[in-house]
């Protein structure tokens, strides 16, 4: 399939692909516009991309099929308390929410509904290893949509970017890309939390020198900017510096989520999705 | 125009560009993930340089965007760092087949060094860079690569095949 007719490569048509290829990149910035494009793309690729994944599926249900009987009676026996446990945790969590409403209810001000989650089984396909993202096995078709809030077990560990009709893409919270808008669970501090690279703490940006933190402090989603859902753990302080030549002190998080450890994440859908902005953009620089 | 030895290639470079993309996304262990080899553009270069219409500036854009798809880059970085390297490579491609082994093999490592720049250049652009040093490792690897498929080239190359 060409462009041009049957001949030698000239500069003319090098010029014409490169400024195709600089359009692209523009309208890419741009998710409402670029939404068609990335479905297309992704409907061609996701085929390589699920053919590559196939084999390392195949090796972990068969690895788990051949796992010996007594490890699998010990892991059911630890699912099994764990489940209790949990479920135990749930109990009172009807009750704090109800109270939560009533409390609301009496400042006349409008309570935030529970989110829905939904897990997510993620692609064995490597990106770039500059960059922090994954790939996951669900798509238009199970309605994620962009921005959407990924976690883990532990706390948030990232944000959909883009989305085709069976695949999408995960941005990392350690990637220099994300912007994650956060605030102290202590005093309510605010401020934006970017990705350093993996491996690396967080870093917390635009809080004021006079700014009350120390270490150890939790840090929740803020749910500012109404692209990130309030209330999910994100990290814990692991480092204040306060240097004089800085406008702002500088502050290391410690995320709580295992990146790329697992291979199930979780999904959030807000109850409130409908009403959420439908231009929805991932938070990033 | 296409001589009747590319058209019997069709299968075979399609295929091979295939397995370059399946190559690039491939899930490798942490410690190596640095040291994979720039298996699309190398692909690219190693059939342009025998046989400079093998592929069209079209085609090389549309894989540069298949692979900004797979890599969740930018659409239109890949495209655009293949076209102008493998450009060059049409260009220059009788110099760099006749060669001989050492100055063949730098070329190729700088023509890749040329596609790495690019990719960086984007990301510079887009304040999104790792100024690790080894980021640049897979233009090294990709030689090591090349050295392995340079016996080939040779053997495609010699006038007395017919091709040139």
């Amino acid at each position: 399939m060409e462009l041009f007719k049957r001949g030698p490569a000239t500069g003319t048509r090098l010029m014409v692909l490169v400024v195709l290829g600089l359009l692209l990149m523009a309208i890419d910035r741009h998710e409402q516009h670029a939404k068609f494009i990335h479905k297309a793309l992704s409907v061609m690729m996701s085929p390589i991309q699920y053919a590559v994944d196939a084999p390392f599926r195949w090796s972990r249900s068969f690895s788990q099929r051949v796992s010996s009987q007594q490890h699998l009676l010990s892991e059911n026996t630890e699912f099994r308390r764990q489940l209790l446990l949990l479920q135990g945790q749930n109990q009172q969590l009807a009750t704090l929410t109800k109270e939560n409403q009533q409390l609301h209810a009496l400042f006349k001000s409008k309570a935030k509904l529970s989110d829905d989650v939904v897990a997510a089984r993620l692609l064995s396909v490597a990106t770039t290893p500059y960059m922090q993202q994954f790939t996951l096995a669900k798509g238009e078709h199970d309605k994620v949509f962009v921005g959407q809030v990924v976690l883990d077990a532990n706390g948030v560990i990232g944000q959909v970017t883009r989305v085709g009709l069976n695949t999408s893409q995960v941005l990392l919270a350690t990637d220099s890309r994300s912007a994650i808008p956060v605030e102290s669970l202590r005093n309510g501090l605010r401020g934006v939390l970017i990705g350093r690279g993996s491996n690396t703490s967080l870093r917390l940006l635009y809080v004021p020198k006079s700014a009350e933190i120390s270490v150890g402090d939790e840090f929740i989603t803020s749910g500012l900017g109404q692209r990130f859902p309030r209330g999910y753990p994100v990290g814990v302080v692991s480092n204040v510096s306060d240097r004089p030549s800085e406008h702002f002190k500088t502050i290391d998080i410690k995320p709580h989520g295992k990146f790329l450890q697992n291979n199930l994440v979780l999904l959030v859908v807000p109850k409130a999705h409908k009403k959420m902005s439908k231009h929805a953009k991932p938070t990033t620089k | 125009m296409l001589s009747q030895q590319q058209n019997n290639y069709t299968v075979l470079r399609y295929s091979s560009l295939l397995f370059a993309i399946v190559l690039t996304i491939l899930p490798l262990p942490d410690s190596l993930e640095w040291c994979r080899p720039c298996w699309v553009p190398l692909t690219f270069l190693y059939w342009l340089i025998v046989h400079p219409h093998m592929f069209g500036l079209t085609t090389i854009w549309l894989v540069g965007i298949a692979l900004d798809t797979l890599l969740g880059t930018r659409l239109g970085e890949h495209a655009i760092a293949l076209l102008v390297v493998c450009f060059i490579t049409i260009k220059v491609h009788r110099d760099v087949a006749s060669m001989d082994y050492w100055r063949q093999l730098l070329s190729i490592g700088a023509l890749l060094l040329l596609y790495q720049c690019l990719i960086f250049a984007f990301q510079v652009f887009f304040r999104q860079y790792n100024p690790a040093w080894f980021f640049w490792l897979p233009a090294l690897t990709s030689m090591v690569i090349w050295s392995a498929l340079m016996v080939t080239i040779r053997y495609m190359y010699t006038p007395r095949m017919g091709v040139y």
